[in-house]
């Protein structure tokens, strides 16, 4: 069975159009078609953004996919192709789903020298051991120690937050913003669940659990 | 004139990191510019023994793959002016750098620092061959026991292949009670096997664990014995001639008296 000639996919800002860069163009341009007639229903009245790419157009085959692509759904397309749009038609500029959205799990511990990098939000079911690194787009929550390495918000979202049962990291980094531990801090410490925030370009370190008041005996 | 010595044993576990960090910082103590580099890509200790391990942004491999300027990446100590910590990678391997980036990158330190020192992994693969690359000196460390003599002399073998002659011995935690009761062997038998020339003896002392675990080299404290040794050794890295010092301080008054009438005990 042969490869489809083009592909939708859905991504956070539109549609991307993923084109084969095999087939003929002809091929692609009644795929193309066909693909939106079945669905211009759907697409009808919205304003929708639509990236291509996987092939290399010149200029008036871009026009004639643009072209066919309004004749069906109507005017309210915002079209852009790989070579000119490439990164936010991909990926999205920062990742900002931090109250809703993807969000990674890892069940275990993660050891010096290994290093976990989640696109959305990370959460670690385990410890983060001093030696290893765990990197989000959005906020890091650890249901353990964390002890390692933490960057929170790594494409530069403030607004991402660090959560840890025990929150002890050998560095702390949330978007551009860097901080360590101290260094007279030795083995005992109390262990309290604390969250880390930036607030006025200061990362700020807290305990997320209210007071216990009939707590100190 | 600044000089890159490397470090290395062959066998792990025999005090290369803590060497370097002490011979390290015991030069700094004399007011010299020192960078320590942990050549230990993917299982770096010297951070931690340095007590700089919260500090590290940048590592030995963004230097050399040109993600970070060098200046970047060197980590100032805090407690010494004018020594450096150029760290390693932890979550790469040794393959992420080849001998001739390694002798560039000496060769760049050279400019800024009186001393570069070169904390080599255990081994004699890719590892020892990067660490090696940029050294003038090597110092090899080795503990009073068979097998870690044995590596030793692969080691000094080595060195000697690639054009690093007269390497210098450092015997590293030697117990004087098991020497005397002849269950350790002699410094004298050590150096025997391997022919080459003593740069110190440093005793078994608990103190460098301590100071290991709080990441402050043992050279800075004063009463420890070790740190005596290493300052000793530091002194002789300069090219001074300071004598080995005598690790028997168990020895009594009235063995001093013998000593001193020429009486054998």
């Amino acid at each position: 069975m042969g490869r489809e000639s083009v592909i939708l996919k859905g991504s956070k800002s539109g549609i991307v159009v993923i084109l084969d860069n095999q087939k003929a163009f002809t091929d692609i341009i009644d795929n193309i078609k066909q693909k939106f007639m079945e669905s211009s229903r759907f697409f009808l009245g919205t304003n929708l953004k639509i990236g291509f790419t996987g092939r290399n157009l010149n200029e008036p085959e871009k026009q004639q996919l643009a072209d066919i692509i309004t004749g069906i759904i109507g005017n309210d397309v915002n079209i852009s192709f790989e070579s000119d749009d490439k990164r936010e038609v991909q990926s999205g500029e920062s990742f900002n789903d931090i109250e809703e959205g993807i969000a990674k799990f890892h069940k275990g511990t993660v050891r010096s020298g290994q290093r976990l990098i989640a696109e959305g939000n990370l959460v670690i079911i385990g410890d983060v051991n001093p030696g290893a690194e765990v990197i989000a787009g959005g906020n890091i929550v650890v249901m353990g120690s964390l002890r390692g390495i933490v960057h929170a918000g790594y494409k530069g979202n403030t607004k991402a937050i660090v959560a840890a049962l025990n929150l002890h990291p050998t560095q702390l980094r949330i978007a551009g913003i860097i901080t360590r531990s101290p260094d007279d801090e030795m083995y005992k410490h109390e262990i309290i669940p604390e969250v880390a925030y930036i607030k006025e370009n200061c990362i700020y370190i807290d305990s997320y659990l209210p007071k216990k008041p009939y707590n100190d005996n | 004139m600044s000089e890159v010595i490397v470090i290395t044993s062959g066998k792990g576990g025999v005090g290369k990191t803590t060497s370097t960090a002490n011979i390290g910082t015991g030069l700094a103590l004399i007011g010299k510019k020192v960078v320590l580099i942990d050549a230990d890509i993917g299982l770096r200790n010297l951070d931690v023994v340095m007590g700089l391990e919260n500090r590290i942004v940048y590592d030995l491999v963004d230097v050399v793959e040109g993600a970070c300027r060098l200046k970047q990446a060197l980590i100032k100590d805090k407690r010494y002016d004018g020594l450096y910590l150029l760290p390693a990678a932890q979550t790469k391997d040794k393959t992420a750098v080849n001998p001739e980036q390694m002798l560039n990158l000496c060769n760049d330190l050279r400019e800024e620092f009186d001393y570069i020192l070169i904390d080599c992994p255990a081994g004699i693969e890719q590892g020892f061959k990067n660490a090696i690359a940029g050294a003038d000196r090597a110092i090899v460390v080795t503990t009073p026991e068979v097998s870690a003599v044995r590596d030793a002399d692969r080691i000094i073998g080595l060195l000697e292949a690639n054009e690093l002659r007269n390497p210098l011995l450092l015997i590293n935690r030697v117990k004087m009670d098991m020497v005397k009761r002849g269950d350790m062997m002699t410094i004298d038998d050590i150096i025997d096997i391997l022919a080459v020339d003593l740069i110190g003896v440093v005793p078994d002392d608990e103190n460098i664990i301590i100071s290991t675990n709080r990441g402050e080299p043992v050279v800075s404290d004063m009463k420890s014995r070790a740190g005596q040794a290493y300052r000793n050794i530091t002194r002789r890295v300069m090219g001074e001639q300071v004598p080995i010092i005598d690790l028997d301080i168990e020895k009594g008054f009235m063995d001093k008296l013998r000593k001193l009438f020429g009486i054998k005990a």
